[in-house]
């Protein structure tokens, strides 16, 4: 019952043919001139495309070949003739230039291409350093695995290396093979044509290889080796951030030439699309039954409301407030993390990424849809840093299911994880009942619970059930590791309040709502809890679903957690994500 | 996770540089406070921090002595971490200056959460008494516009001025993506009134130094570009608008290329700018490594050349 395949349509599709329409109720609705094309960390669950173009599989395979040579390195063959070549033998045969052509652990290959060979320059000739006129050549190498530029200075009369030195997080002049395969890749997109309006020949783009103009982009995130060609419309310049490491288009962002002069990068393009697109619009879902409203909070994440199934409404809205990070190890460590829009917001850890949508599959048909969205930290999977994955599922038969994952990598391996979902239900008349031995038992006053090993659920595996109206009510499944995706048990603290309709407990976007590291019910919810609890009979109310996941670096049983790999000469992130959250299912049919 | 605002600054290793040319530092003016020596600590082996992970708000580390050295280095393993009980009041601190007294002021920012950090108080520079070791609310600033959650922080900058006496501040309270609100106060610290400011500017790291012309400058860095911006300091301490000039931009510099000046500081004629990301929201400053650039006066070209970042 509960084994999907998720078909999903990438941003990349999804902007020549929309599935999800886009509605603007803001006030001031604004064009985004930034487009975000693909997420470079692209796997927790949906494949990468394959590559068709002919140039990409031809530089692929190159790639493949030269890793199994005796050194990893592209050689520089497009100028310099002989000289160049001696250069390059020379430099390569020495152990200090070539330290980093190898993983210094695993001795694995790391990918290397040597993009210029030059005549040394009075500045790079350091003190102390003789040598006749012409005989000193500068060989720049670039390792794409580790992002980091070698620089060496060979003698060719001497056939020494007289210097080398590594610069991390630096990349050199890029050769005019590099050049025109940026080119072709840009060319070649049906998002530039787009964007356009037409299909740009190969004489079109503008993009001078001199210093300045390589420098004007970087991939900040992904520290990946990104260059920019530029088509030039009237006073307008479309630039097409391309990705040379991964080999393909990053992002498109229209500027006005002259007066513009801003650097187009990455995460600006990132940045400013998510923002214009989901933190200042809200959109909308029109499927399968379902009707909602989306919108990327400032620090709630993503939030869902008016959520209508056959035009009976479900939700006024559910979002997910804070994550509790704590670590065992060393006491009151830890963080409170919000989660929401990457820039102008309270997010500690932000969308990079515009949500997904896709459609779930079972069997041969399509069963439902789910609505996705990521938050990363900027050098995730790094130690320290954060990724958490929000993913919201509805069924065509009506259920529905909030979860949340933590993709690691966090501060340590004793971590756990406790976010805090705010779900409101539509209605005037709810009431909220537990299973219990003598079976359904009605809460009546505001209380929060845990579940336990012990707890006991019906023969069904529900353990509560909300009724939102006369003809209306969910079962409410914890996860108990039965929903196939990696989860292993929610052990959730659940609160019901009761929901003010006159003063705001929540609805609006909440400051962090509790500390990191209390491992009890203090998670914040029982804030609304009175001291005098409240009745929660025929009444409007909100669940507070706090799970809690402990993480694992184990080999075999990685859990919360994330880590890099080899991969064809660079590295590639490995994610082992945590889901949790429970399914509502409808008591009555909905049709 | 350290806060991407939050500073460590060794005491008492001023440098005196004499001798003006082009653009300068003005002489250091800074004392010790006298109450780290009450406390029976070697001024010279202490420093103050905001970047404690597990302290919040300011911690005076003690450093352990080490022979053959006459100062301690980031590297240098610290003997013990003091803090008076005053110094949490304020939640999460980040930028620290100190005055020709050995007063310490100091001012709050969040640290990936508004947890520990009152919004109302974002616009208040505190201060910690070179005496008594106190901290106190020292000085509270208005908003430009109300804080909403699509800007979690006020101030970002304070720096000293040894020549005036006065305390520059720089608050981004108020501004959202469409609405830059940020303010550059100028404090005479005498009086604790304010006696100009900028309007409009949202800026982080501020210093003051002395221009080709020998006239004072607050050099500000802005949070929505990369650029370093000037203002002339007249000796009543006000700014002379029509003065305002651009100094440099780290625009396209750096292994990021989008870096705002987090601090300036002159070091004789060059410009020492710490870059880092900026984007108005909480995430930690692990995830954003800070690159030095050092940039020097081309008295030939009236400008700056880049000249080492690391």
């Amino acid at each position: 019952m509960h084994f999907f395949l998720f078909k999903g349509y990438a941003q990349k599709k999804s902007i020549n043919k929309p599935k999800v329409t886009a509605v603007k109720k803001t006030a001031k609705p604004k064009q985004s001139a930034a487009v975000y094309l693909n997420e470079y960390r692209a796997g927790l669950m949906t494949p990468s495309a394959l590559d068709t173009a002919t140039f990409i599989v031809a530089r692929k395979k190159e790639i493949e070949q030269i890793l199994k040579d005796s050194l990893p390195v592209k050689w520089y063959l497009e100028k310099g003739g002989e000289k160049a070549i001696l250069a390059q033998k020379i430099a390569l045969a020495d152990p200090f230039f070539t330290r980093y052509l190898f993983d210094l652990k695993t001795k694995k290959p790391l990918w290397n291409e040597i993009f210029g060979v030059y005549p040394a320059r009075p500045g790079d000739i350091k003190k102390g350093i003789t040598a006749l006129p012409g005989a000193l050549m500068r060989v720049e190498m670039y390792n794409y695995a580790n992002n980091l530029t070698t620089i060496g200075l060979v003698d060719i009369f001497s056939m020494k290396l007289v210097s080398a030195d590594h610069y991390p997080d630096m990349q050199p002049d890029i050769p005019a093979s590099l050049i025109q395969l940026a080119e072709k890749i840009a060319i070649h997109s049906p998002e530039v044509e787009k964007a356009l309006g037409y299909k740009p020949s190969a004489k079109m783009p503008i993009m001078s290889s001199t210093k300045t103009a390589l420098n004007r982009t970087k991939c900040e995130r992904s520290q990946h080796l990104c260059v920019a060609p530029t088509f030039v419309q009237g006073n307008r310049a479309l630039w097409a951030i391309v990705d040379l490491t991964d080999n393909r288009l990053v992002g498109l962002r229209w500027t006005n030439t002259g007066t513009d002069g801003a650097v187009v990068t990455e995460r600006k393009i990132q940045n400013e699309n998510v923002a214009d697109c989901y933190c200042e619009k809200v959109n909308s879902i029109n499927q399968q039954g379902w009707n909602m409203d989306y919108l990327l909070t400032a620090s709630d994440g993503l939030q869902i409301s008016n959520v209508r199934f056959n035009n009976k409404r479900i939700l006024n809205n559910v979002k997910l407030v804070d994550w509790h990070v704590s670590y065992s190890g060393t006491d009151g460590f830890g963080y409170s993390d919000a989660v929401g829009c990457p820039i102008y917001s309270q997010a500690a850890v932000v969308a990079t990424d515009p949500p997904k949508i896709a459609e779930l599959i079972d069997g041969d048909s399509v069963v439902g849809f789910m609505l996705e969205q990521k938050f990363f930290s900027e050098l995730w999977p790094g130690p320290c840093n954060y990724s958490y994955s929000q993913r919201y599922f509805f069924y065509n038969d009506g259920r529905f299911r909030v979860t949340c994952a933590s993709i690691g990598r966090g501060c340590g391996n004793n971590g756990t994880y406790r976010p805090v979902f705010r779900i409101s239900f539509a209605g005037n008349e709810q009431n909220f009942y537990e299973y219990a031995q003598e079976g359904w038992k009605r809460w009546d006053t505001e209380r929060w619970q845990l579940q336990k090993p012990s707890t006991i659920y019906d023969p069904t595996g529900y353990q509560y059930k909300i009724s939102t109206g006369a003809e209306t009510s969910f079962y409410i499944e914890p996860g108990n590791g039965q929903f196939k995706d990696g989860g292993r048990g929610d052990n959730a603290f659940v609160y019901l309040t009761k929901n003010h309709l006159d003063k705001d407990e929540g609805e609006n976007d909440l400051v962090t709502i509790g500390p990191c590291c209390n491992t009890d019910y203090r998670q914040g919810p029982e804030k609304f809890i009175d001291s005098n609890p409240e009745k929660t009979v025929n009444t409007d109310l909100v669940l507070w679903y706090v799970p809690q996941m402990k993480n694992d670096d184990r080999e075999g049983s990685k859990y919360c957690w994330a880590e890099t790999y080899y991969e064809n000469g660079v590295y590639k992130i490995k994610a082992y994500p945590c889901f949790a959250g429970p399914m509502f299912v409808p008591q009555k049919n909905l049709y | 996770m350290n806060n991407l605002y939050t500073n460590f600054v060794f005491c008492f290793l001023f440098l005196t540089i004499s001798g003006i040319k082009a653009q300068q530092e003005i002489k250091p003016c800074q004392q010790e406070p006298a109450f780290i020596r009450t406390l029976g600590y070697d001024p010279l082996w202490t420093g103050m921090s905001t970047s404690e992970k597990t302290a919040i708000g300011i911690s005076l580390i003690v450093f352990e002595k080490q022979a053959g050295k006459s100062f301690p280095t980031a590297q240098t393993p610290k003997q013990t971490v003091y803090q008076h009980p005053s110094w949490k009041m304020a939640g999460y601190l980040s930028t620290i200056t100190f005055d020709f007294k050995g007063n310490i002021y100091t001012i709050p920012a969040p640290l990936i959460s508004m947890l520990y950090n009152k919004t109302e108080k974002l616009n208040t520079i505190y201060a910690i008494d070179a005496n008594t070791g106190e901290m106190s609310e020292w000085k509270s600033l208005p908003f430009a516009a109300k804080p909403s959650n699509k800007n979690p922080f006020g101030l970002l900058g304070i720096s000293y001025d040894c020549s005036g006496h006065f305390l520059a501040a720089a608050t981004v309270a108020g501004s959202d993506r469409y609405n830059e609100k940020g303010e550059i106060y100028l404090i005479d610290v005498a009086t604790q009134k304010v006696t100009d400011k900028l309007k409009n500017i949202d800026a982080m790291g501020l210093s003051f130094g002395i221009d080709e012309a020998g006239k004072k400058r607050l050099y500000f860095g802005k949070t929505r570009t990369g650029d370093i911006y000037s203002v002339l300091i007249a000796t009543n301490g006000t700014m002379l608008k029509n003065s305002v000039r651009k100094e440099l931009s780290l625009e396209g510099y750096g292994p990021r290329g989008d870096d705002k000046a987090r601090k300036i500081k002159f070091n004789g004629n060059q410009l020492v700018v710490s870059g880092t990301a900026f984007h108005y929201n909480l995430q930690a400053s692990s995830e954003k490594p800070e690159t030095v650039y050092t940039f020097i006066w081309l008295p030939k070209q009236k400008k700056w050349g880049l000249i080492d970042y690391q």
